[in-house]
């Protein structure tokens, strides 16, 4: 089996030319229809994210697959570019490092943020449409699966995908997590409407908030904001009145000056009667006295406290590298083996059916010659013409199985379909 | 079924030994199948635990109560709270709580050893419903005490961590606050209820003791009025807690847990050091049973066997 691959990824070639080499997902399958129209014993599966475009191809021969060259051209016409314009941000792999490389990438190893679980969706999502587009893809059903079950080792066998490395994430999944059990009886109150913000709001959504308030000095950016995550947006006024009625406040003001000061929350924290609240200031400048946090059952945190945590995490998720790249290694060695030993199948097959339409024609000539109708002794000849075969053909099928386990048998395999004659 | 009469105390004791020896290496580095391995030492810790207080002689229904003596007594308590351990464990999976809970249980099936020469409840006593009552009310209320010890204990340590915006130590977790302030609330409930029961039945019970002419609750008795001690206080917690909002706060409940914790603590101590529910405290002749232990040549007075 042959497996290729051509693409580029966010670590060697830059946005403006991966922006070009992007395919949405009906452009995929243009792509691979037109693909198939001119490589029809080639399989191809096409993977295109933000960071990366990657072409694959499998065929069961060197000349049923497109070379390296071809398949930079075939990228580079889908696209409606030159192949000169894209070639040196390309790069080209093939059979075992290009296997390694795709169970890297759904492993999350590649991407830009290393242990991202959406990769994994999206290698997964990518051999679907190919498989869409032409219903036999043996090879590529093969190389793929064992690339989701690395990558579902990695997660399994080392913490890479446990340890979250976005502020917004951090702050909700690791922190608030640690103080609220639930979110939707909680009452959410956004003060600012930027991007970390917005953000953090998908989080909260996504862990279950319902109530959700913004305070904004702009009534029409908190509107908006308010209206996306089925909010209500209040006017600046009323930022007191929400501050007391709130469990989890996430600020993200651009203001140049703290919003709220001890001796002005000391009024707030009064009339809350203890309540637990959950402060997440996400400003620079911070929105809020970082003297706040000395009252009790307010837990505020600060850009700081959870880029740290993040670091943390991050530096995590790099200790564990060796450990996951460890576990890919000996996944591709093992799949190429049993690819190897896949391919001496046929051939194999090929000589023992030689062998047994020999031992047939001669023992009927035998049985023939003998006369016999001594069914034991018929056994007994056939069984002993067995043995024989199996004790020739062993060290011959034997050797190319120990090929098989260092690389491609290509050498002994042709030995073999000459010596004895097979044709494909 | 020969082999269940074996089971002995180190049994169960070695399995909740290794079971926090899981949760304690949960602290220091990673094992896949760690978590199945803790649980299983839990679970098979629990069903010896349960095994050996069912089998007599530990409880012979036919002739004792559940509430014999003080070791099975605390042998229970340690089993309800190794119940309460798999419970939360399974429920939190990440969280380390057998750190707080299963020192405690350990430590009750040490006190169980330490009284296990003690004599038995008075038999008339033992075998008397209202006994009953209140040997189970004090029982699940002590339980639900050190429960309510644990959850406080816990909500101190993570808040204060968090108060301190300290960097986590990744490996220790800890179930939310919001989750242990509610179960600290509700243990302080549930112990109010379950020590009323308690007390009350003990009036109950000295009060039939007692003669027509002479009723008496055994009020001048320290454990009758430590035990009035501890039930005041926890319903002037419970009530404070539930008219006073403010003292629902988490690291309030968790002091208030503490108090009731340290009170049942003194409580215990003078139980034990009176030999409270023995037939000489309850002014009868020791008439219990002695029981043979299987293999045993001497009589033993103890219900445990290590």
């Amino acid at each position: 089996m042959k497996f290729q691959l051509v693409g580029c990824s966010h670590h060697n070639t830059p946005v403006e030319i991966r922006e070009k080499l992007a395919f949405s997902k009906d452009q995929v399958l243009t792509a691979l229809r037109e693909f198939r129209g001119v490589f029809p014993k080639s399989e191809a599966v096409l993977l295109s994210t933000c960071n990366r475009t990657e072409l694959y191809t499998a065929a069961q021969s060197d000349t049923s697959i497109p070379t390296h060259q071809q398949m930079i051209e075939f990228l580079a016409k889908a696209r409606g570019l030159q192949a000169d314009e894209i070639r040196s941000e390309l790069f080209v792999e093939s059979d075992a490092k290009a296997v390694k490389h795709l169970f890297t990438v759904a492993s999350s190893l590649d991407s830009m943020v290393i242990g991202e679980a959406q990769i994994l969706a999206q290698v997964k999502q990518a051999y679907e449409v190919a498989v869409q587009e032409s219903l036999s893809m043996p090879l590529s059903h093969m190389t793929f699966q064992a690339a989701l079950k690395v990558a579902k080792m990695v997660a399994t066998n080392t913490t890479i995908q446990q340890r979250r490395v976005s502020i917004p994430s951090v702050a909700v999944c690791d922190f608030a997590k640690d103080i609220f059990e639930r979110f939707d009886d909680k009452k959410i109150l956004v003060i600012g409407a930027g991007e970390m913000a917005e953000e953090t709001l998908v989080y909260l959504k996504g862990e279950g908030a319902k109530t959700i308030s913004v305070v904004n000095r702009n009534p029409a950016k908190a509107e908006k904001l308010a209206k996306q995550f089925d909010g209500k947006s209040y006017g600046w006024d009323s930022l007191i009145h929400q501050l007391q009625a709130a469990d989890l406040v996430v600020s993200t003001t651009g203001a140049s000056e703290p919003i709220l000061d001890a001796k002005q929350f000391a009024e707030i924290h009064k009339n809350r009667q203890q309540r637990t609240l959950f402060v997440l200031d996400l400003a620079i400048p911070r929105d809020f006295d970082p003297e706040i946090a000395d009252f009790s059952n307010v837990y505020l945190f600060t850009i700081d406290d959870l880029q740290s945590q993040c670091d943390e995490n991050r530096t995590a998720r790099e200790k564990e590298w060796p450990k996951a790249e460890k576990i890919i290694e000996k996944e591709t060695a093992e799949f190429m083996t049993e690819l190897n030993r896949r391919m001496t199948g046929p051939t194999i097959k090929r000589v023992r059916e030689l062998a047994s339409e020999i031992k047939s024609r001669e023992l009927a000539r035998l049985i023939n010659k003998l006369d016999t109708t001594d069914e034991k002794m018929e056994n007994e000849i056939s069984h002993s013409f067995d043995r024989l075969i199996n004790k020739i053909l062993h060290p011959p099928l034997e050797s190319i199985r120990d090929e098989a386990k260092s690389g491609e048998p290509t050498g002994l395999l042709n030995a073999l379909k000459r010596l004895f004659q097979i044709k494909e | 079924m020969e082999f269940l009469s074996k089971i002995t105390v180190t049994c169960f004791t070695a399995s909740y030994i290794v079971a926090l020896v899981c949760e304690v290496s949960r602290l220091f580095f990673r094992l896949p199948v760690r978590w199945a391995v803790m649980f299983g030492f839990g679970v098979a810790g629990l069903f010896a635990h349960a095994v050996f207080l069912v089998l007599p002689p530990n409880m012979d229904f036919a002739n004792n109560s559940p509430f014999s003596n003080w070791s099975t007594w605390c042998l229970l308590a340690a089993l309800c709270l190794v119940i309460c351990y798999l419970l939360v464990t399974y429920r939190h999976p990440n969280a380390q709580t057998g750190l707080f809970i299963l020192p405690l249980a350990l430590s009750l099936i040490g006190i169980a050893q330490l009284v296990k020469e003690t004599p038995g409840f008075s038999e008339k006593n033992a075998r008397s419903i209202w006994n009953s009552i209140h040997g189970g009310a004090l029982l699940i209320a002590t339980v639900v005490i050190f429960l309510g010890f644990v959850m406080g204990l816990m909500y101190v340590v993570h808040s204060t961590r968090l108060k301190n915006r300290k960097r986590k130590p990744s490996r220790f977790k800890l179930p939310s606050l919001e989750w242990l302030q509610k179960s600290t609330e509700r243990l302080l409930l549930f112990s109010t209820v379950l020590m009323g029961f308690g007390v009350i039945s003990g009036f109950v019970l000295n009060a039939i003791k007692s003669t027509k002419d002479d009723l008496a609750f055994g009020l001048s008795d320290p454990i009758v009025w430590s035990s009035l001690v501890l039930f005041s206080w926890l319903t002037a917690a419970t009530l404070i807690s539930r008219i006073y909002r403010p003292a629902r706060n988490g690291r309030k409940m968790a002091y208030l847990m503490f108090s009731c914790f340290f009170f049942l603590i003194l409580e215990l101590a003078l139980v034990f050091s009176a030999g409270h529910g023995s037939p000489e405290i309850a002014g009868e002749v020791f008439k219990q049973k002695p029981i043979l232990c299987q293999g045993d040549t001497s009589v033993s007075t103890g219900r445990s066997r290590v």
